[in-house]
């Protein structure tokens, strides 16, 4: 008993100002004699900048300052792998997001006036909308180095053999759209300079503050000591927060006017200017036997990036790596293209490239089983991971692999059996979907967390992590963490705001990497904690450990009564020279990936998997698609806060409805066409089903206490479940998302014919 | 622009302001009154977050003008409790996990507020319409819907 908290309900530690409206978010800063700063965008997507004519912009009164490129010679590119991205357009735009000058004024309203009052004049060049274009010799470059950014390969066994000991080959193409992550507060940020130390703070929300620390100085062309970015509470995030927004464009305006600025993008504003989920093509050609061994395994995946890398390179590989899905296959190929066009750039999204690899694969395997007159649930448990599975890139599965569990409880839950054998006129449907999802960013790099704890005098604790919460609720991990190791009460810990300039690096919060990373690194310092307290306490009560039991807040003698609260500890500690600080950190080896192969022995720390199962209603009259029930059976390892886990499945469920059945960012001609809520749909509370979540713990992961993430493999099976639902229902397969009604009754009129 | 005078109750309290003809009733209450709980997530009506209740209707603030609110009573989030004493509806919340980022949070509650007001023992159905006008991103709205639903059932809206 007492007040240890792993695995309970407690309720989230910065939940009380959310409800009560309280809680600070970045356009929540305000002070006097504030600037406004306001981008000023390109209006051509690709094109030679002639001419930048600001003298009517800044004959405005009110408006303080106006910057373009040609003052700022000095800036440096910036950019998540690449450093691609000009804070500001030199010579060219590539996209609509590009900045063209930035505008300082005393108010919103004047930057906007300011904004329409200057006059660019260009040079029109080919607007390259599709990668398969880009792809071309004779395409015009988008940047010097060709508009193929990279590529990466995937290779296991032998394909030509694999092909041959096929009964049936199978190939299909699978197209993915262009999806706006939407957190529902915009990109927005208050900065100030101080001339004296030379530092600039910037509050402004990040996934991961030490990276947007360094890319901010790296443009600036200063020491990231000079980069103070502080944490405001964070507005969503999903993959979006990972670029850099508002932060260089605060810094550098807060130095120019010497003035504290404030930059709020409009929705449309980060819609066209800020990351997008990368469109794909997926084509994947199979081979399978009757009896149902899936033989060979060929895909090709071609990204779209967009003008820029962002996170491009990395997303576009995920998708390659996790093309097969959670299947034994032992003869792969694969090739994937991340490639530059002149649409607004990609870069991370909720799932990272692994999304859009499931909806390709399980759609696959969804015809395969079909084609071969097998059940689905019969051949993906046939050919499904368990221990000892090798995944494409020859990583053995040693630990958690709870797949089957996954599919087996989401089958007895739902109404899988019965809609199948009752379903009478074709319109209802079932379908289901399992994926993999591999946490942490893996593949060899560097990736660490940090977490700090701090017994104060009066017995509170106080905690540094940089770990952002963007809603998920890692801090709240956080605290349960210590309290299951001191049996101490949450409600004595304080968090501190996360900054650069007091705490260390806990990474970003991405690639479902957040319980595992600062999981670990928090249990690290708190088992540190431990010891202090122990030996603090051994040398003041004279007694051991297993003698001393930590009961009702303080360190006790067991059976006698005597005992030091954690203050009276603090304070014998601090009066020894030795204040009772603990950090921990956490940082596993992965593994590179062969550059020809994709071969690595431990390419990833664990794979979470989710088996989710779709029951839909399809209208054959309007196409419309109504999702009714859907199960999610997700292998978490072990439930640390399992209302959150069930939040995350929750939350992400309602964003693979939105892919399979609604979002889609048009882009024509390199201009968005639906950059505002009215056209750009996203699910509302009444397109929500049923939804229940049940929690497999196979609970031997590297995480704390076998703990596995949760936060993207949430949404990965969505998308594919519900299209393999339509299919059940109405026999025509949706390769190309996102399932529109029109698209359905295109898909109904050509089967009929 | 011209100036507009307008008296306008605020969470029970009443002001006396000179404000700008094209100012918004969002941008009144961040701006000029401070409270900083009403969100702004689009602009345009859409997403919710800046919802307020005006003489017992919710609205979207960032669609109505501060002059338009002459002579009406506003309720904003501030209104609904405090650190001592949550109201119902706060407290259902947080009990069902139903917060994440907490952006869409605020309107979020003073929708379903609004609903509970007219409507104090909705179906399913009538919660998920009454939500409908707010995006939440972060959730899939379901834990929403059941703090919604234990509120209602609980027959306890008013915090008594």
């Amino acid at each position: 008993m007492g007040t240890r908290s792993v695995g309970k309900k407690v309720a989230k530690v910065d939940v009380i100002d959310k409800v009560l409206g309280k809680a600070v978010f970045a356009t929540d800063y305000y002070s006097d004699d504030m600037l406004y700063i306001k981008a000023v965008r390109a209006s051509h997507p690709h094109a030679l900048i002639k001419e930048i004519d600001v003298s009517k912009a800044k004959e405005l009164e009110g408006v303080e300052l106006i910057v373009t490129a040609k003052e700022l010679a000095e800036l440096n590119n910036f950019g998540l792998i690449i450093k691609d991205q000009e804070v500001l357009v030199r010579e060219k735009t590539r996209s609509m997001g590009d900045v063209i000058a930035l505008i300082a004024a005393k108010s919103e309203e004047l930057a906007r006036q300011a904004e329409r009052l200057i006059e660019i004049t260009y040079e029109e060049l080919e607007v390259i909308e599709e990668p398969l274009r880009a792809m071309e010799d004779e395409a015009p470059l988008i940047h010097q180095s060709g508009n193929i950014l990279c590529s990466h390969n995937l290779k296991k066994g032998d394909i030509k053999q694999g092909f041959a000991e096929a009964d049936l080959i199978i190939s299909n193409e699978f197209r993915t759209q262009r999806i706006e992550q939407l957190p529902l507060q915009t990109e927005a940020g208050v900065a100030e300079y101080d001339p004296e130390t030379k530092v600039y703070t910037i509050w402004a929300a990040t996934q991961w503050l030490h990276d947007t620390q360094i890319d901010v100085a790296h443009a600036l062309g200063v020491s990231p000591t000079k980069i103070n970015l502080v944490q405001p509470v964070i507005g969503g995030a999903f993959g979006k927060r990972e670029d850099v927004s508002v932060q260089i464009h605060l810094a550098l305006m807060a130095k120019l006017t010497g003035k504290k600025v404030k930059q709020v993008y409009t929705r449309a504003e980060s819609m066209i200017a800020q990351s997008k989920r990368h469109p794909m093509i997926i084509r994947i050609k199979s081979g399978v036997t009757y009896t149902g061994e899936i033989t060979a395994w060929e895909v090709e995946v071609i990204g779209d990036t967009g003008a820029y890398a962002s996170s491009g390179p990395a997303v576009v590989h995920q998708a390659l790596y996790h093309s097969t899905g959670p299947y034994n296959i032992d003869n792969i190929a694969g090739k994937s293209y991340t490639v530059y066009t002149n649409n607004t750039y990609s870069g991370a999204m909720r799932g990272f490239g692994a999304t859009q690899a499931a909806f390709a694969y399980e759609s696959q395997i969804d015809i395969l089983a079909k084609e071969i007159g097998m059940d689905p649930v019969e051949f993906r448990l046939k050919n499904g991971y368990q221990r000892g599975s090798i995944t494409p890139n020859g990583q053995e599965l040693t630990s958690s692999v709870g797949l089957k569990e996954t599919i087996e409880q989401a089958v007895e839950a739902s109404n899988y059996q019965q809609i199948k054998v009752e379903r009478g006129n074709k319109k209802r449907g079932v379908g289901m979907a399992s994926i993999m999802f591999g946490n942490g960013y893996g593949e060899g790099y560097p990736d660490h967390s940090t977490c700090e704890i701090k017994v104060e005098d009066d017995g509170t604790l106080t905690i540094k992590t940089a770990a952002a919460d963007v809603g998920q609720g890692v801090l709240t991990l956080v605290a349960q963490i210590i309290s299951e190791v001191l049996n101490y009460p949450i409600e004595r810990m304080n968090f501190l705001q996360a900054n650069t300039a007091t705490m260390k690096n806990a990474g970003s919060t991405s690639t479902t990497r957040q319980t595992l990373f600062t999981g670990n690194a928090t249990k690290n310092a708190a088992e540190n904690m431990l010891a202090q307290i122990h030996h603090h306490a051994f040398l003041e009560l004279g007694a051991h450990y297993p003698s001393l039991e930590i009961k009702d807040g303080k360190i006790m003698v067991k059976g006698e009564g005597r005992g030091l609260t954690f203050g009276e500890v603090a304070r014998l500690a601090k009066a020894k020279g030795q204040p009772l600080i603990a950090e921990g950190s956490y940082f596993p080896k992965t593994d590179v990936p062969d550059k020809e192969t994709g071969f690595s022995a431990k390419n990833y720390l664990a794979y979470t998997f989710n088996t989710q199962i779709a029951e839909v209603v399809v209208d054959t009259e309007t196409g419309q698609v109504e999702v009714e029930r859907i199960v999610a059976a997700v292998d978490i390892g072990k439930a640390i806060h399992p209302q959150n886990i069930e939040g995350q499945s929750e939350g992400g469920t309602a964003m693979g409805l939105g892919m399979a059945l609604m979002e889609d960012q048009i882009i024509e001609k390199g201009i968005t066409k639906n950059p505002n809520l009215s056209n750009y749909l996203v699910p509302t509370s009444l397109d929500m089903p049923e939804i229940e979540t049940i929690i497999v713990e196979s609970k031997d992961a590297a995480g704390p206490y076998g703990a596995k993430g949760i936060g993207e493999p949430a949404m990965i099976p969505t998308a594919p479940a519900i299209i393999n639902a339509i299919e059940d229902a109405i026999g025509v397969r949706i390769k190309e998302l996102p399932a529109t009604p029109e698209k359905i009754l295109k898909a109904l009129k050509s089967s009929e014919e | 622009m011209g100036l507009v005078d307008i008296e306008v109750k605020v969470n029970g309290e009443e002001f006396k302001l000179e404000v700008a003809a094209n100012l918004r009733l969002v941008d009144l209450l961040r701006d000029k009154l401070g409270l900083i709980g009403t969100k702004e997530g689009c602009g345009e009506g859409e997403c919710g977050a800046c919802t307020v209740i005006i003489d017992g209707e919710t609205a979207n603030s960032c669609l109505v003008l501060a002059a338009q609110v002459d002579g009406r009573e506003i309720t904003t989030i501030e209104a609904l409790g405090n650190e001592d004493k949550l109201h119902p509806l706060q407290q259902s919340f947080i009990d069902n996990g139903a917060v994440q980022c907490g952006f869409c949070t605020p309107g979020m509650i003073l929708s379903a507020k609004n609903l509970l007001d007219h409507n104090p023992q909705p179906s399913e159905e009538e919660i998920k319409r009454g939500l409908s006008g707010n995006i939440c991103r972060c959730t899939g709205y379901t834990k929403i819907i059941k703090a919604v639903q234990d509120v209602a059932q609980g027959g306890d809206i008013d915090g008594n």
